[in-house]
């Protein structure tokens, strides 16, 4: 065995050193500029890359589901029909909604304001998060929520820079959000598990949850407003002797398939 | 200009890591395609090897997307060096044996250092603790493994072709 180099022991303390130093500019947030400098310089290449992978996952995805066209097409037009049948109801009830507030003069509901921004980068490391085009220049502040089109949650922002922002997602472990359920009005926590699947934790064991109900936010964290589709309920498993049910959520949106996602602003 | 054409290269790697790498994940593992570079470049036989190389484009990647800041490029770090050392120290770099090992080495010293940093740096208060579960262990460390392992052989593998090229003649002869 050769003794240890002393001109690569110092170099590597010397590196050690510098990204000690760095780690604690970061935590003073004096890294704020060539943050933004880098991803800057970084963005043309970051956005090409995310085009051109996007278009081949696409046309990809396209021939790989060619022969099962006619099966979804058939599927998805009975699903029309019912959504159909369904909006209509719904823009009836909305209307008598608005003219019962109006009644007991409650006002009317605010809109929520957001912001498209486009996904162009991932993170390399431990966790489950990208990166979106827009920062505090353009109102994101940390901790907004982040949806994808139709309301389905997708996560919420954990870092804001200038002109980009961190976008921790739902699929993340550290990811906690109070759901509630559609139907059942079982409440619970959604937490992320390594990217995979989300899972439903602190439901009672005698909680009547059904598999297939909609989990929505239910507007007890802060920063996330209620009514936020979070997923659907794939699998409830109950053991004896345990108070907490098992629950498994099936995400409303494939996080891998996410080019664009809009930040409500508050 | 060939350190120049290498630098650019690698950094040409660390936006396909931010930008593409994550589509091709299997079971929630990206192949990365840094950490095969530094590894193969730590498993490669020569004395002298300049790691700056690796070190901006690690440092660059870990300001734009790296979370907590620092993690990903400590971490690079410390696999370099050990791998480097492991393989000057102990193994003779130019069979196929002894790549193999300090591939497998390197990247379960890369997974155990991002677990360790991870508690290191929630610990510190510069991150949110992460909650490991068993499938962290028993599923995301074998395919780590395989695909890392697998990615880091060819780059080692590219290194070699290159230098076969410029040289008429493999550096290496292996056994």
């Amino acid at each position: 065995m050769k003794s240890v180099n002393k001109s690569k022991l110092i170099k590597f303390l010397v590196i050690l050193a510098a990204i000690f130093l760095l780690i604690f500019f970061n935590f003073r947030g004096w890294l704020s500029f060539p943050k933004n400098l880098t991803y800057w310089v970084s963005y043309p290449f970051l956005k090409l890359f995310q085009t051109v992978d996007n278009k081949i996952a696409s046309t990809w995805h396209f021939w790989v589901t060619l022969k099962d066209l006619n099966k979804e097409n058939a599927e998805l037009k009975s699903a029309n029909q019912l959504m159909w049948q369904q909006n209509a109801q719904l823009k009836e009830m909305a209307r008598e909604n608005e003219a019962l507030r109006q009644q007991l003069g409650l006002g009317q509901l605010t809109k929520q304001r957001l912001i498209m921004a486009n996904v162009v980068g991932y993170s390399p490391s431990l966790g489950q998060y990208f990166l979106v085009d827009k920062g505090s220049n353009e109102g994101v502040v940390l901790d907004s929520a982040v949806v994808a089109a139709n309301n389905f949650l997708v996560g919420r922002v954990v870092e804001v820079n200038k002109n980009y922002s961190k976008v921790l997602l739902l699929s993340d472990s550290n990811s906690l959000v109070n759901v509630v359920a559609q139907d059942s009005r079982v409440s619970g926590l959604v937490r992320g598990s390594h990217g995979l699947v989300l899972n439903l934790e602190m439901v009672p064991i005698d909680a009547a949850l059904k598999s297939g109900e909609t989990v929505l936010t239910s507007g007890l964290n802060d920063e996330i407003p209620k009514g936020l589709i979070v997923g659907q309920v794939a699998e409830v498993v109950k053991k004896e002797n345990e108070i907490w049910q098992q629950v498994t959520i099936q995400p409303a949106v494939d996080f891998k398939k996410i080019e664009q996602v809009f930040i409500l602003l508050r | 200009m060939r350190n120049i054409l290498i630098f650019l290269a690698v950094l040409l790697a660390a936006v396909l890591q931010a930008s593409v790498m994550p589509q091709l994940a299997l079971a929630n593992v990206t192949p990365s395609l840094v950490l095969a570079g530094v590894l193969a470049w730590a498993i490669w036989p020569q004395e002298q090897k300049p790691i700056w190389i690796f070190l901006v484009p690690a440092l660059l990647l870990d300001l734009v997307v790296g979370r907590p800041f620092g993690l990903l490029t400590l971490n690079l770090m410390l696999v370099f060096f050990g791998v480097d050392w492991l393989a000057s120290s102990f193994f003779k770099q130019s069979n196929w044996p002894a790549i193999f090992s300090l591939t497998l080495i390197g990247v379960l010293f890369f997974e155990l250092g991002n677990w360790l940093l991870s508690w290191i740096f929630a610990a510190l208060g510069l991150a949110a603790s992460l909650k490991f579960s068993a499938f962290y262990f028993y599923a995301t460390w074998p395919t780590s493994l395989i695909l890392n392992g697998f990615l880091c052989l060819v780059v080692w593998w590219l290194f070699n072709q290159i230098r076969f090229i410029k040289s008429n003649g493999p550096i290496t002869k292996f056994k």
